[in-house]
Formats: structure tokens, C-alpha cells, sequence
């Protein structure tokens, strides 16, 4: 009687529930063969004949609807993760809103300069935030479209792409004191496509640098293996706690330990997403307290 | 004498304004990122009001306030629930339950208002 949970869980009656539907599918079928089975042995003198036709027709009606509720079923899951995920959108928005109106409140009775400054800062900080958080959602719907970002690949050098990608958060590199570690070769290239690769690239990087202790170091490597190419991001963080470690790459999801440092919790779901596209793999690994070092491995081509 | 605040939030920033806020009109703020924290700051100051977040790590809203009731200290303490969760919550009937004075859902209030409601509860 699974389906009267989900029935509540969809928020929809149990008679709508495809599970139910099939199931009513099935006393109908059983219902049809038994009717059939009488009416034949009345009117017919050879019954085996229409008695098998029934049951194979019916048999594959009873397939056939069993696909058909499933891709309903699948269809249901779909609406709740988009109503869900339209829920926990607007409690992600609210709450910079919330940091905004309160910090301008403060701003607007501040009378001294150096303290307005202060509030301004955090004012522009929580734009940012804000920024950061559509960005977020509007490469996911992006990636799942297919559109506006370019699949297509080129040669890509990948230690000046690095370079590049870390001059980007030189600022707040700089602000944490960390160091920055490139063990790649020089004219390391490999073929992909160099919009995903740098929305991945640098949502690593960044959890590398967010998640990082002050002073820690990033480390980024490189390699060519087995005609692979293989990257790792490691950091000298807070790391990701064991138990949420299976749950780390869902959307929303943020480790328990993860209050202190601002984001939507769709980063390393975009990165997977990213990996899904690209044909390649990635993993991580991670102690807490010490670090987490996130590793990803794609075709050369 | 001052009245004692006890405000227990999570996010920094908001902890700094309101917190700042409560000051300049003249409350005595303790501030508690978790909990458990908020619990053992709760039973030292016995603070005339609780402004409690729900979404807390290490020890939720809702945990936190089963336990305050429970401790015959803390018992009788005012809470009041400030949090970005709507009240259509599920779980709206535990924490009423649990005895509030009040709901207020941050992103309905300005900090002006904020402070009026508390000095309303205080009364």
C-alpha cells in the first residue's frame, strides 16, 4: 500500500495515483479473463481458442499500461522535485532579502561614515550573494535545456585555463591568505568544451577556497593517464562530514557543517551534471577537520 | 534595569543587525549561533526573551525548545520565534505546543518593526 503514502506525498487522491490505476488495471484484466472464460464455455464448443486470445491481448494491454503508469509515476516525481525545489528557492531568496533590509534599516540611521562604509560593504556583499544564487539556477536550467552554453569543444591549454580561472578569485584568494599550489605540466591539452569546463573548474575552486581554513593552500592538479585526463582540487578545509558525504552532490543539499559559509547548495550538482555531459567521472575524498580533495577524471576527445 | 535578550540565529549578518539593533534601543543581546549554545546561555543569563531561529545546526529550533521547557530553569522564559520558514510549516502545531509568544517570519518586518513586536511582547 505504497501508493497512499505517495498519494499524500503528491498531494493528490489515492484514485490518481498511477500505482492505483495499475492495480485497478489488473482486477480489470483478471475480471475480463474470468468473463471471458464463462462466456466461451457457453458459446463455443472449442473455448481454448478465444480463451487464449483474450488472455495475450490482455496481457499485453496489462504490459502496456504498466509502462504507461510508470512514465506517469516518473512524471509525478518530476512535479513534487520542481515544487520542492521552487519552495526551497524562495527561502534561499528571502533570505539575502531579509539581509538587506535590515542592514539598509541600520545604513539609514548610521551617522558615522566609517560604519556606514561597513553596511555598504555587506549591502553590496549580499547583491553579490543574490547574483551568485540566480547564476546558479540559471546555468542548471541551462545545462538541463541545453541551451545558451556551448557545448562545443576545442583544445583547451589547460594550465593557462587554470591560471586564468584563479585570477578571477584573486581578491578573495588574496583576503584568506591562501596559497595556491599548479602541479600541472605545461602544454597539458586536452579537447572539451570550455564553457562547462569552466563552470565546473571554478565552482571547485571556489568551494576550495570558501570552504578553506585562513592561510590553508589549494591544490591543484593534473594529469594524462591511460589516454584520460585526470584533475584533482584539494583543499586544507573544514571538510565535508561523514555522514553527509553520500548526500554531497544533491541539489540543495549542504553539509551540517556548512552554515557559516554562504551558498545555494546547487555547486557540486552542477558540477555533476557537467561530468554527466562530458562523459567523464567525478569523486572526492575528504576528512573533516582536515580537508576535502575533489577529483574528476574525462575523455581526452 | 535592562531587559536581557537572548538571540539565537545562525547567519552572522543578521545576527550582527538585529543584534546591533536591540542594543541601540537600549536591551542587554546575548548571542548564540547554535542550540546549544542558545541552551547553556539560556540557563546562565535567564534572559527575559529568547528571539530563536528554526534552522539552527547542531540543535534545531524545535529541539531547542523541548529542551528549554524541559529544565525547570528555563521553563517559563519567553520565546520568540523569528525564522524565514513560513508559518504553513508542518511541524506549526509542535512548536506552538511547545508554548511561543510569538511567530514572526523575517522577511514580513522591517528591523523597526521587529523591535516594536518585541517590545510588545516584553509588556
Amino acid at each position: 500500500m505504497n501508493f497512499l503514502q505517495e498519494a499524500k506525498k503528491y498531494h493528490i487522491p489515492f484514485y490518481s495515483h498511477p500505482q492505483f490505476v495499475f492495480l485497478l488495471n489488473g482486477f480489470f484484466i483478471i475480471f475480463i479473463n474470468l468473463f471471458a472464460f464463462l462466456v466461451a464455455n457457453q458459446f463455443f464448443s472449442d473455448p481454448e481458442i478465444p480463451l487464449i486470445l483474450v488472455s495475450i491481448l490482455t496481457s499485453l494491454f496489462l504490459i502496456l499500461s504498466y509502462f504507461i503508469t510508470r512514465i506517469f509515476s516518473k512524471i509525478l516525481e518530476l512535479n513534487r522535485l520542481k515544487t520542492e525545489f521552487f519552495s526551497i528557492f524562495a527561502h534561499e531568496v528571502k533570505r539575502p532579502l531579509v539581509i538587506f533590509e535590515w542592514t539598509l534599516d541600520l545604513f539609514s540611521e548610521e551617522k558615522s561614515d566609517e560604519e556606514r562604509k561597513k553596511y555598504f560593504h555587506e549591502l553590496k556583499k549580499t547583491i553579490f550573494q543574490m547574483k551568485n544564487l540566480l547564476r546558479q539556477i540559471a546555468i542548471l536550467s541551462q545545462i538541463e535545456e541545453g541551451e545558451g552554453i556551448k557545448e562545443k569543444k576545442e583544445k583547451i591549454d589547460f594550465k593557462k585555463f587554470i591560471e586564468k580561472i584563479l585570477e578571477n578569485f584573486r581578491l578573495d584568494i588574496d583576503k584568506k591568505e591562501l596559497k595556491t599550489e599548479i602541479l600541472i605540466p605545461e602544454n597539458l591539452f586536452l579537447f572539451s568544451s570550455p564553457d562547462f569546463l569552466n563552470i565546473l573548474l571554478a565552482n571547485l575552486i571556489e568551494n576550495a577556497i570558501l570552504y578553506n581554513r585562513k592561510g590553508g593552500k589549494i591544490q591543484i592538479e593534473a594529469e594524462i593517464k591511460n589516454k584520460k585526463f585526470f584533475c584533482a582540487v584539494s583543499d586544507e578545509g573544514i571538510g565535508i562530514p561523514k555522514e553527509d558525504q553520500k548526500f554531497i552532490f544533491q541539489k540543495f543539499f549542504r553539509a551540517r557543517n556548512s552554515k557559516g559559509v554562504k551558498g545555494a547548495g546547487l555547486g557540486l550538482f552542477i558540477c555533476k551534471e557537467i561530468i554527466k555531459k562530458l562523459k567523464g567521472q567525478i569523486n572526492f575524498k575528504s576528512k573533516e577537520g582536515k580537508g576535502t580533495t575533489f577529483f574528476f577524471s574525462l575523455p581526452l576527445k | 534595569m535592562k531587559k536581557k535578550i537572548l538571540f539565537i540565529e545562525d547567519d552572522p549578518v543578521l545576527q550582527k543587525t538585529l543584534g546591533q539593533k536591540l542594543k541601540a534601543e537600549g536591551f542587554e543581546v546575548f548571542s548564540a549561533f547554535n542550540g546549544n549554545d542558545g541552551l547553556k546561555l539560556a540557563q546562565k543569563e535567564q534572559p527575559d526573551l529568547i528571539l530563536l531561529d528554526l534552522i539552527l545546526p547542531q540543535k534545531g529550533g524545535i529541539e531547542f525548545l523541548k529542551e528549554l521547557r524541559e529544565n525547570e530553569k528555563t521553563k517559563d522564559i519567553l520565546v520568540v520565534v523569528l525564522t524565514n520558514v513560513s508559518r504553513e510549516t508542518e511541524k506549526i502545531q509542535q512548536i506552538l505546543e511547545l508554548g511561543i509568544k510569538g511567530y514572526l517570519v523575517k522577511s514580513e518586518y522591517s528591523l523597526e518593526e521587529i523591535v516594536e513586536k518585541i517590545k510588545e511582547f516584553l509588556k
